[in-house]
Order: structure tokens, then C-alpha cells, then sequence
């Protein structure tokens, strides 16, 4: 009997340390008028703003401009790090970060492409 | 129509040969063979016939239009036949297949469990059909889209089908337990045969994360050798849990009641390989994986089959449970038993974090709002658990079966001493990774005593040390690693992590279809090649590594060129360019077997002398391309991109010189990877001991 128990122990220990690592680690899905306002660390998705300053590298960041699809909304993003791959063919935009003053820092972008795994037309 | 009948075939036989199997009269059981190996052969039919259609260039077929071309090299249009979801689930339906009419052949199985394994063969073929590549294109396709240039690597060939073997053979023990269930059977018989083929599978599946993580160090855009990408993720999940699946079929063989966590593991390996396929295929994941398939319509099917398997495999085990062999796992908290199977509980434990991690999207849309974990998480929470296991395989290796002590000396402890002091070095300076580095070397030490001490098998020892050393090398090339950004200018020396590194310019290859930024580290030359669609813009990129004993220089250069601009030209009126006057003095078009070409006639020039120049779009039915061609002695470059219907009009893109655009400098992501060759070296060792403990 007491074999069960220590399998309880030990699963309930784990559950309980899974339980709080991922209270911290969930970033949640929101829009740009959200991100404004969250306080910890969001992922947002928007397209390239074309209307504004073109996206360049600044010392070790890259810096652009994301506007909202429905709202239209744009947010400032500064991300730490180089222009990634296929930024150039990307339709959607995800950055992950949090917004410090009316910047959004972004430490991780994921560029959605149509496919990677599908070839795009050829221009 | 051949594909789709040898589809037709597959479905039919399979699940008439399940029945047959099933109903395990003489008669029907010889029936059941003969429709299995039918089914194997329509499989290979149809996948042959894809092969053909695609070597054939027939665009005929959806398929083969969306992921081949007709320029594509030999070995990247076989690997079209893998490119694509459609394909790849052939892919494992044929392998499914194969090993069925493999496990037909002797008394290799059981016929329960055959007929277990030939109802998977069907519902594989119901979702291969359900996303057929045997679909008809709807227009007219001439030349094919072809394959992404990310992918026309010489790993594509290998990676996909290593990963499909391993999971198309974790069906094999998924049947023998589900045999063994339906019709109780010595258990003697069927565990070692079990083992043998989740040992070959769990190699496969292994050697193909590794392979796929070795890719992905060397080429640009798929985050390192590990991302913890959902994609990533769905085939560690299986791996991890296949890796319970081998242990605690070690621990039946003197165990019998182990017996029912056998087919636990066994049971919920395969429902997680399904359920992986799901997670990537479904598309339900585009918001949060750099790398998963196109949104897609086959989610929900691959769902129902998922369900399926998981609920009748946990309900048959329930309904068995009295009749399972009772009695103690472990006589001792001492015993290797106990040990083994508190880290086969530590890696189901990792495995869920991953699985939790991964399907956190999902989970929280059904909650209402959508949320992910970043990926610091996995490192963060499996970090604790990896030190854990490593203690737990180190004293594992210091008992018997039965708890009789191997006595391992003093080694383990010095390598425990020297794994952290190496981390030390390396420059890592939190806490856990550096338990780590030692409790890993700890690990890999005492497997190889235990090995000298006939405690631990050949094969066991030698992927046991790779484990520990692969952890090792991680903690020293990941947390020991150093990344900082520079612009470099062409010829300029620059001091970095102590080497010094100089950018040599780009150069282009001759056919003008790739380029190399070139840069020296410590005066050996490297270069980072990216590839280029033909209007000259980049296609995929690869970093430049320096590879040393002491570690990777790890150099990736952001996309440099310059600057280009766009004018219209009217017929007969000139307009000024960036240094030249052009004017358009016409425009032919001309067929080219099944093509078009456009060339315009265009005068440059310079107010002196006028120069003739005829840059051209060549168009198919999928669109068209142009190359840049040089003007003036190349102090300028002009690409053809649009001619007006009417011919009155056309537009031209002007960019600098060649010369110039070499000469710019060039921001490069500079990072050093100390003794990153342990990992891959390691991981080659994981999946040669797993080999070799299949023979016994």
C-alpha cells in the first residue's frame, strides 16, 4: 500500500511544480490595444505597417511598426535581435514581449509565410 | 486512377485481412496473410506510382505541380515525395505496410495481434485518402512550383523518411500489446519481440530528431539545433515516451507484472505519435509554430483516429486489468527496479511538460482565450528533472536487478567533480546548468563502469554515456554560449569572444543562382551561402561555422543589398533613372515551346553614347521571372518587371553595381558554440547503442 502512496507523492509533487511553472511561463494571445494595457508578457500578431518608417537595424535591434488588422491600430515594436528570415514575405507577424513606455520590446518574432514547407509562386 | 485504386485496394485488404486475422480459423488466418501482403503490395503500387508521376514531371497532379518542378535536381524531386503532408503519409503507409508483410512472414506475431496491426494500416489509409496526392490539377501547370529552397538540402532526402520509419514501427509494439490483451498469450513469447522492434523504432525516431536537429544548426531561420517548436515538440513527446516504452520492457523480463505498464507505454506511445500528427498537421497551430504545415481540412479525421486508438487501447486494458500478471515491481528502493522505473517516471513526467507546453494553444482556446508558453519555459521546468534523472541513472548503474551493489569506485564522483568544473570553464554561472554538466558526466561514467562490471549491457552503456555527454555538451554550447550583433565592413579586423574575424565581401556564383558572404575566423576561411530566387532576391540562408575542437564560430549575416529602385517607361519618351536616361523603343513577345518571352528594347543612356539593352520576362501559366542584366559596362543592373497589355508601357527595376553591392557591410549575428561537436557525436552514440542492444 505504501508503494501506491509514494507514487502519489511523487506525481502530486510533480503536478504541483508543473501547476506553478506554468502560472509564470503562459504568455497569453491578444490584440494591440491589449498589449498596450497588459502588464507581463503577450504575443501579438499584426501585419507590417508599409505607412510606416521603414523596419532597419539599430545597433543590436531591429525596430518596426505593426498595425492591427481589423482595428488598424500600429504599435512600435523593438526587437532584440537581427532582422529575422523571411521577415520581407511574412503576412502576418507574431511578436512576443511586453510594452515598456509606447514601445513594444519584442524578444522573439515568428514570421508566419504562407508555407514553409510549400514553395511561394515564383515573381 | 491507379494511385487512387491501389488506395482502394490497400483500404480493402487491410480491413478484410483484420477480420480474417481476427476470426483466427486456419483457413481465415491464411486468407489474412495473403490480403496483407496485398495490402503491402497496393501500398507500394501507389507510392510507386507517385514516385513515377513526379519523376515524370507530370503536373497533372496537384501534388506534384505544388512541390516539384521540372529544373529540380534528381534527388530533391524524389524528396518532393515527401515535401508535403499528401505525400508523406503515403510515405508511411508504405513503410506501415512493408513491415506488415515483414511481420506476416513466420510466427513473428500473433494473430490478434496482426489483426490489430492491419486495422492501424486502414485507418493510415483512410487519412491518406482523406488528403490524397492523387488529386488532378485544376489549371494548367507547365513547369511546377517546386520545392522550397529551404528544403532542397541533401538532408531532406534523409530526415523525413528516418522520422516516418520511427513512427510507422511504433505501430509494431502498439499491436503486440493490443494482441496480447485481446488474446491473452504467453508473455515470453511476444516482449522480447516487442522490444526488438520499439528498440529499432526508438533508434529511427532518435537518429531522425537528431538528424533534423543537426539541420537545423546549419541553415538559417529554424531557431538552432532545438526550438522547442510545436512541430519539434509533437515527435520528442513519442520519442520520450518510447523511451519509457524500451526501459519498462526491460524491467518485464524479470518483472512479469510490468506487464501492464508495458502496454501502457506501448499504447499511449502510439496515440501520442497520432496525436503529434494532429497537432502539425491540423494547422490549429499556424499562430505558433515557425514551421508548421498550412491550415488544412484533415485535422478533424486525424483526431477521431487519434481518439480512437488511445480509448480502445486504454479500454481493452481495463477490461484486462484482473487478468494481468499481479505481484511487486520492485522488492527495494535499492533494487535497479525501483530505480529504473522512478526515471522512467521522471522522463513521462518531462514528457508532459513538453505535451502540455505544446498543446497550451489549443487547451487554452477551449477556455476561450488563446495563450502559449515561451520557450524559455521547457528549459526552465525540465532542467530540475533532467538533474534528477541523470542522480537517478547514476545509481541505477550501482545496482543489480534485485538490489545486489556493483561497486562503480571513485570514478563517477571525479566525473561529477569534472562535468561542473568544465561548465565552470566554460563560463556558466547558474546554478542548475552546472549541476547538470555533472550530474550528467556522473551518469556517463557510471554507465561505463557498469558496463565493465557486467551490470549494464554493451548497447545500453553506449547510449547511456551518449546521453549523459549530449546533456553535457548542451549545458556547455548552450549556456556556455556567447552572442553579440556587429556590422562588419568588407576587409575590417574585429576582436570577437577572443577570435579574430574579418568579412571578406560577398561573391556570387557564376549562374548567379546563390551567393556567399565570405569571413575568416583566426585566418581560416568560411562562408555563409544564401540562396537566391532567380529575380535575385534571397531564397534560404545558411550561417558560416567555423568548426574547431574548442567549438563553433557561429556566423549569420542579416540579408545586405542594395538599395533598389523602380521606374515606368512609356514607348518612345525617356525617363532618368538613378545615372542613365532610359527610354523604351519596343517590346516583342515570342514563344518558347510552352512559354512566353517578353523582351523589351530599352536605349540607356549616359548623354554621350546610347547602348542597346534587352532585358526579358520569361512567363508561364504560374507566373513569370526575369534576371538582372547588366548596363554600361555594369555600373548599373535593370530586371524587366511588367509590360502594360496594351505594349505602350513597361516598368524596369534599376540596382547598383555588382561591385557595389559585394562592398556594403554587412550586420552579422556573431556566436560562439564551445564543443557543439559533443552533441552530434553524442547523439550518434544515443542511436549505436540503442542498435546494438537490439541484437540479443
Amino acid at each position: 500500500m505504501n508503494k501506491k502512496i509514494l507514487l502519489l507523492v511523487l506525481v502530486l509533487a510533480f503536478g504541483g511544480y508543473a501547476a506553478w511553472s506554468f502560472a509564470d511561463a503562459v504568455t497569453p494571445y491578444v490584440g494591440i490595444s491589449e498589449a498596450k494595457a497588459a502588464k507581463g508578457s503577450v504575443q501579438v500578431k499584426g501585419l507590417l505597417d508599409k505607412a510606416a518608417p521603414a523596419p532597419h537595424q539599430e545597433g543590436e535591434n531591429f525596430l518596426f511598426t505593426l498595425q492591427d488588422e481589423e482595428t488598424g491600430e500600429t504599435l512600435p515594436v523593438r526587437y532584440l535581435g537581427t532582422k529575422p528570415d523571411q521577415f520581407d514575405e511574412a503576412y502576418h507577424i507574431v511578436a512576443i514581449g511586453q510594452c515598456q513606455g509606447s514601445e513594444f520590446v519584442a524578444n522573439k518574432l515568428l514570421i508566419k509565410c504562407p508555407s514553409k514547407y510549400e514553395q511561394q509562386r515564383p515573381k | 486512377m491507379i494511385g487512387v485504386i491501389s488506395l482502394a485496394i490497400v483500404l480493402f485488404c487491410s480491413l478484410a485481412g483484420a477480420l480474417c486475422y481476427g476470426a483466427g480459423s486456419q483457413g481465415a488466418v491464411g486468407a489474412g496473410r495473403r490480403l496483407n501482403f496485398v495490402a503491402g503490395a497496393g501500398a507500394a503500387v501507389a507510392a510507386a506510382y507517385l514516385m513515377a508521376q513526379i519523376l515524370a514531371d507530370n503536373f497533372g497532379l496537384a501534388y506534384v505541380a505544388s512541390y516539384s518542378s521540372r529544373e529540380l535536381p534528381l534527388v530533391y524531386k524524389v524528396s518532393a515525395f515527401w515535401a508535403g503532408q499528401q505525400g508523406s503519409f503515403l510515405l508511411w503507409l508504405l513503410i506501415h505496410g512493408a513491415a506488415g508483410a515483414i511481420l506476416a512472414c513466420g510466427q513473428r506475431m500473433s494473430n490478434s495481434g496482426l489483426a490489430v496491426y492491419l486495422a492501424l494500416e486502414a485507418l493510415l489509409t483512410v487519412l491518406v485518402l482523406a488528403k490524397s496526392p492523387f488529386v488532378p490539377t485544376e489549371a494548367t501547370v507547365t513547369d511546377g512550383i517546386g520545392m522550397n529552397p529551404l528544403l532542397q538540402d541533401p538532408w531532406m532526402a534523409v530526415h523525413p523518411p528516418i522520422i516516418f520509419l520511427g513512427y510507422a514501427l511504433l505501430a509494431i509494439p502498439f499491436a503486440y500489446s493490443l494482441g496480447a490483451l485481446i488474446r491473452p498469450e504467453p508473455a515470453k513469447g511476444w516482449l522480447e519481440k516487442a522490444r526488438q522492434w520499439s528498440l529499432l523504432a526508438w533508434a529511427f525516431l532518435g537518429g531522425g530528431i537528431f538528424i533534423g536537429g543537426y539541420w537545423a544548426y546549419k541553415v538559417l531561420g529554424w531557431g538552432g539545433y532545438w526550438g522547442w517548436d510545436p512541430v519539434e515538440n509533437s515527435s520528442l513527446v513519442p520519442w520520450l515516451l518510447a523511451t519509457v516504452l524500451v526501459h519498462v520492457l526491460r524491467v518485464a523480463r524479470v518483472r512479469e507484472s510490468a506487464q501492464s505498464l508495458v502496454d501502457l507505454a506501448a499504447i499511449f506511445t502510439y496515440a501520442f505519435v497520432l496525436y503529434g500528427t494532429f497537432l502539425t498537421r491540423s494547422g490549429i497551430l499556424g499562430d505558433f509554430s515557425v514551421h508548421s504545415f498550412a491550415e488544412s481540412n484533415v485535422g478533424l479525421t486525424i483526431a477521431l483516429v487519434n481518439a480512437f486508438v488511445l480509448l480502445s487501447g486504454l479500454l481493452l486494458l481495463t477490461w484486462r486489468a484482473k487478468a494481468m500478471p499481479q505481484g511487486e515491481l520492485y522488492n527495494a528502493y535499492g533494487s535497479r527496479e525501483f530505480l529504473l522505473l522512478l526515471g522512467m517516471l521522471i522522463t513521462v513526467f518531462i514528457a508532459t511538460i513538453v505535451f502540455l507546453g505544446m498543446s497550451m494553444p489549443l487547451l487554452t482556446q477551449l477556455a476561450g482565450k488563446p495563450a502559449a508558453v515561451d520557450t524559455d519555459f521547457y528549459v526552465r521546468t525540465t532542467l530540475p528533472l533532467a538533474i534528477t534523472m541523470m542522480l537517478v541513472l547514476g545509481c541505477a548503474c550501482q545496482r543489480h536487478f534485485g538490489g545486489r551493489v556493483l561497486a562503480l569506485g571513485k570514478l563517477p564522483y571525479l566525473a561529477l567533480v569534472l562535468g561542473m568544473a568544465a561548465a565552470l570553464a566554460a563560463g556558466v554561472r547558474q546554478v542548475l546548468p552546472v549541476l547538470l554538466a555533472g550530474a550528467a558526466a556522473m551518469g556517463t561514467a557510471a554507465s561505463c563502469r557498469s558496463f565493465r562490471l557486467h551490470g549494464l549491457g554493451l548497447g545500453g552503456a553506449i547510449a547511456h554515456a551518449g546521453l549523459g555527454l549530449g546533456l553535457l555538451a548542451m549545458v556547455l554550447a548552450g549556456s556556455g554560449s556567447q552572442q553579440v550583433s556587429r556590422e562588419l565592413a568588407v576587409g575590417e579586423a574585429q576582436d570577437i569572444f577572443g577570435h579574430e574575424i574579418v568579412y571578406q565581401g560577398q561573391e556570387f556564383t557564376g549562374d548567379g543562382t546563390a551567393k556567399y558572404y565570405k569571413y575568416t575566423v583566426d585566418g581560416r576561411e568560411v562562408a555563409a551561402l544564401t540562396k537566391l530566387h532567380l529575380n535575385g532576391e534571397d531564397a534560404a540562408r545558411e550561417p558560416a561555422i567555423d568548426k574547431t575542437l574548442g567549438g563553433d564560430v557561429y556566423l549569420a549575416p542579416t540579408p545586405t543589398r542594395a538599395a533598389r529602385s523602380g521606374i515606368r517607361l512609356e514607348k518612345g519618351k525617356s525617363a532618368m533613372g538613378n545615372l542613365f536616361l532610359y527610354r523604351l523603343d519596343g517590346i516583342d513577345i515570342r514563344e518558347e515551346g510552352d512559354k512566353m518571352r517578353v523582351t523589351a528594347d530599352i536605349a540607356v543612356t549616359d548623354g554621350e553614347r546610347v547602348e542597346h539593352a534587352k532585358p526579358s520576362i520569361l512567363a508561364t501559366s504560374e507566373g513569370g521571372t526575369s534576371a538582372p542584366i547588366e548596363v554600361m559596362e555594369g555600373r548599373e543592373r535593370i530586371r524587366l518587371t511588367a509590360v502594360a497589355g496594351d505594349q505602350r508601357s513597361a516598368r524596369l527595376e534599376l540596382m547598383p553595381s555588382l561591385q557595389e553591392e559585394m562592398a556594403l557591410p554587412v550586420q552579422t549575428s556573431i556566436s560562439v558554440k564551445p564543443v557543439i561537436w559533443l552533441l552530434w557525436l553524442s547523439a550518434a552514440l544515443v542511436c549505436a547503442g540503442c542498435l546494438v542492444a537490439v541484437k540479443k
